[in-house]
């Protein structure tokens, strides 16, 4: 019988294929198997290229035999959000404005993985345009945890968690605009990383809310997602707010947690009322303490605007980048008969779900005339006061210590208020409106479900970010 | 707030978004709810603060002014809908059409 390994690490795999233990085609057929167990009841994918798949680790292998060497990610077998194009497959954003879209072009970090070695699987389910935290906002069906199918994975990047965690492959890319990778990574027990706002090239990223959108890796460990960072992170001319002069090393450095000073922001720890929650996040910072890190209690006292303020940028800028869907460059076509007006106003509203129709409508209200003074020009302002309480908090600890999300995975069709499902970014969205590096490690398990430890680093500081889980993980380990 | 109706009939117009008229009401309860949620902002004192566009603090990003050859043209044409010789189809812009309401 062929040896299963599909739930081995990135790392192993690697060094496997290097040592001739097994090839990258066994690694395909091995998450494939995987897939036609269990993928009718996680739902993990919207697409899946069987062929291409095992034709590219054909490929790899052949040229393996005849002497080339194994590149950084050779033996990775990587699914892709399907808001990050690649070339030849479907992408649909989850979105049926989208459906049957084929991109001619992929993104940068796409086409970095496949030049490092990794075969690209398929598409991964999201939240439709990557509004959400469950992925229930799929336009084509949810996706289940795998950990328990009758709750959500997180979302948006909840397929690719949940393929992820289920052994459908190796890692995966998610995008991250207000936690979309780290609350399905904290969900779901796997390690997810929003990078730095500008370290990896948004080219090719359907976007959202472009301030603020990342793409970010998945995987099941803190060392397969820094391999990951290091090969797409880095300056891409495409993308016009890609930061020169931030690499990440493949390797970590080791770290003396004795020499780290870490923050946990007592607002925070007001707003994590689960006590299962609670008390995994409680083991968390003891094993920092016992390792000897000095963990101090300190203040983000704008804490509290952070969602209000998210909920005003990113519709506003949302209804910006959606406003490009029209039916006529891309994606379903609009009815010419209707007239101008009448065709793209009909097209986008049959082919918006619920949720990007609430943004594009709370959106284009807060940058109206009359109303742009009073919403827009003020959150633009609260978000600094927030890059200014984080940049006063660096000042006293070396990174931040929080929980990723209030409680562990809820169950689907279980949070039905919108502004419910707003709340769950309580712990993400600060971050990311400071454009900061921030990890979700997975902690010990709340009452059986995966819950998550989020590190968030300094602007530019993702290696010693990913230094510290790496020090955190073996700690409680 | 002006009414809440007559706030979505302006929007969905500047939006170019036709709203089916059986979610009308549904996404009129969701609107308030979230600009309610949202005027939490309101509670800070931003007087003294400046606004943040973005977080990279990079400036003016621009290439040289060159010329450069597009090799791409026939392949992204040819993921638009509708085109022709060469170039994509809009819906005629000088016809009057009816105010649609969605039905």
């Amino acid at each position: 019988m062929a040896r299963d390994l599909s739930m081995m690490d990135g790392e192993s795999l690697h060094r496997g294929v290097v040592a001739k233990e097994f090839s990258v085609a066994d690694i395909v057929e091995s998450c494939l198997a995987r897939i036609d167990s269990d993928e009718e009841r996680v739902k993990s994918f919207l697409f899946i290229d069987r062929d291409g798949a095992r034709q590219e680790a054909q490929r790899i292998d052949a040229a393996r035999a005849a002497g080339e060497i194994a590149l950084p990610l050779t033996g990775f077998v990587i699914a892709i959000k399907d808001n990050i194009l690649v070339r030849g497959m479907p992408s649909t954003a989850g979105s049926r404005m989208l459906e049957g879209y084929v991109p001619p072009y992929e993104a940068t970090a796409v086409a970095r993985l496949r030049n490092a070695g990794a075969v690209i699987l398929g598409k991964t389910n999201l939240d439709e345009f990557a509004m959400g935290a469950s992925t229930e906002h799929s336009a084509f069906h949810p996706t289940n945890n795998p950990h328990d199918k009758s709750r959500v994975p997180g979302g948006s990047s909840g397929g690719s968690a949940a393929a992820v965690a289920a052994g459908f492959c190796t890692a995966a890319l998610g995008s991250d605009t207000g936690g979309s990778v780290r609350q399905p990574a904290a969900f779901c027990g796997v390690v997810g990383m929003r990078p730095t706002y500008g370290a990896v090239s948004r080219n090719g990223l359907v976007a959202m809310a472009s301030s603020l959108d990342t793409i970010g890796p998945i995987a099941r460990t803190v060392g397969d997602v820094r391999r990951m960072l290091a090969v797409i992170a880095g300056h891409d001319p495409s993308d016009a707010t890609s930061i020169p002069n931030l690499t990440v090393a493949a390797e970590s450095k080791p770290l003396n947690l004795r020499k780290v000073t870490i923050g946990v922001p007592k607002e925070y720890l007001e707003e994590l009322k689960d006590k299962d929650a609670a008390a995994a996040f409680d083991a968390v910072v003891a094993a920092c303490r016992k390792s000897g890190a000095s963990v101090i209690d300190l203040s983000l006292p704008t804490t509290h605007f952070a969602v209000p303020t998210y909920y005003v940028i990113v519709p506003a800028e949302a209804s910006s980048n959606l406003a490009r869907y029209d039916g006529i460059r891309f994606g379903r076509p609009a009815d010419m008969a209707l007239g101008h007006r009448n065709a793209y106003a009909r097209l986008r509203g049959e082919r918006f779900g619920s949720e990007p129709t609430r943004r594009i409508i709370v959106g284009t209200y807060t940058l109206s005339e009359g109303y742009a003074d009073r919403y827009y020009h003020v959150a633009q302002r609260t978000r600094t006061m927030i890059r200014e309480d984080f940049g006063e908090a660096f000042r006293h600890v070396d990174i931040l210590l929080t929980p990723t999300t209030p409680t562990p995975a809820f169950p689907l069709g279980s949070v039905q208020e919108v502004v419910d499902m707003y709340r769950q970014d309580v712990f993400l969205a600060a971050a990311s409106l400071a454009g900061l590096p921030a990890i979700a490690i997975p902690a010990p398990r709340a009452k059986g479900l995966p819950v998550g430890a989020q590190l968030i680093g300094s602007l530019g500081d993702d290696a010693f970010t990913l230094d510290v889980a790496d020090a955190i993980r073996a700690a409680y380990d | 707030m002006a009414d809440t109706r007559d706030e979505i009939v302006r929007i969905t117009a500047l939006a170019n978004i036709s709203i089916d008229p059986s979610k009308k009401r549904f996404l009129e309860d969701d609107f308030a709810s979230i600009i309610s949620f949202v005027d939490d902002i309101h509670r800070a004192d931003t007087s003294e603060t400046s606004a943040t566009d973005q977080v990279t603090d990079l400036e003016n990003v621009f290439r040289s002014d060159d010329v450069v050859e597009f090799p791409h043209h026939r392949t992204m044409l040819e993921t638009m809908p509708h085109h022709d010789a060469g170039l994509y189809r809009v819906p005629g812009v000088f016809a009057d059409d009816e105010e649609d309401d969605g039905s």
